[in-house]
């Protein structure tokens, strides 16, 4: 299978079928990365649509040295800010309000689950409205480890901040969501 | 060890990027400190949360939508890029065309020489006021001219 950095090679030199293949490869991740952040699936479409019409006009410009996966969430993650910054009234969605978009939550759940065996639904309830009232940038952060799997100096390529700052972001994003799971 | 380092420990074993020492050093954190066990256990059930989200699959029309917005994209990008430069071109092209123009015409009509007083009457006499108008009060006012005019 061609890797990204030769796909990326090849859109630059214009051919199609190449682009075709990585939107083929990423259009869910980016997808779902999006109407995560936004709640919104035709947000998420038109933002999806944005990204890859990026990429490919970027396509010239990118250097195979930095991995494929920072790249696209680079772009990804400077589309989200703008859009949450824009719409930053706008609350972010509850999961059960995603399950209904389409999200399908997980099925398979082990009898020691921490989120059932601390309170279930109430405890979704609370993460949700905590993870909603993050900063965007903590959002976006903690998006890209828990759901992209970056690595600390991935995110901070992504995101343009120090590994020390990515890293101090998350430990704030989880301190701020663990007051307000804590119902003591 | 204090519990701010100690958050950041457990934040790093959730990213699974804490090492065999430092995830020593934690449990013997732990062991003793209720509130940072407390900050695990929640930290690990809002990533539990989290990850309980399975992904969606995308709508089937974002494909095409997307090849076809690159088919455009490049498209008009060219002809952006080309209208870029021709409408600044086109601008200059006839600000130079209405200096030669207007050189031409002051040429045409400017007066022989500065004392033919003659050549700068006859200009201002060339039209013919309409009755009733300014310049017919003015030329009958001023007498004779006026009349010959009409």
């Amino acid at each position: 299978m061609d890797d990204d950095a030769d796909l990326m090679r090849r859109i630059a030199g214009g051919e199609s079928n190449a682009f075709r293949t990585l939107v083929e490869r990423y259009e869910k991740t980016g997808y779902n990365f999006f109407l995560r952040l936004t709640g919104n699936p035709e947000d998420a479409e038109d933002l999806t649509q944005e990204l890859f019409v990026a990429i490919f006009r970027s396509a010239g410009r990118y250097r195979a040295e930095a991995p494929f996966k920072a790249f696209f969430y680079r772009i990804a993650s400077n589309l989200s800010a703008s859009h949450l910054r824009k719409r930053k009234l706008r609350a972010a969605p509850s999961i059960d309000e995603m399950v209904e978009r389409g999200f399908d939550a997980a099925s398979t759940r082990h009898e020691d689950d921490p989120a059932l065996s601390l309170g279930g639904r109430e405890m979704r309830r609370r993460y949700e409205e905590a993870l909603s009232d993050l900063p965007r940038d903590w959002r976006i952060a903690l998006e890209l480890r828990v759901t992209g799997e970056l690595t600390y100096e991935e995110i901070a390529a992504a995101m343009g901040k120090s590994v020390s700052a990515v890293e101090s972001i998350l430990v704030r994003a989880r301190e701020r969501i663990a007051e307000k799971l804590d119902d003591r | 060890m204090d519990c701010r380092n100690v958050r950041r420990m457990v934040s790093r074993e959730l990213d699974g990027a804490l090492d065999g020492a430092g995830r020593a050093d934690l449990e013997s954190h732990l062991a003793s400190c209720a509130g940072c066990r407390r900050f695990r256990d929640l930290s690990l059930a809002g990533l539990s949360i989290h990850r309980s989200v399975r992904e969606a699959d995308p709508p089937l029309s974002l494909l095409p939508s997307i090849l076809a917005a690159v088919e455009v994209g490049p498209r008009w990008g060219w002809i952006h890029g080309w209208l870029r430069v021709a409408v600044p071109a086109a601008a200059a092209a006839a600000a130079v065309f209405g200096v030669w123009i207007g050189g031409l015409m002051h040429e045409s009509y400017a007066p022989a020489s500065a004392g033919n007083q003659t050549d700068v009457l006859e200009l201002t006499y060339l039209g013919e006021y309409p009755p009733g108008s300014l310049g017919d009060i003015l030329m009958t006012s001023n007498g004779g001219g006026g009349d010959e005019q009409r």
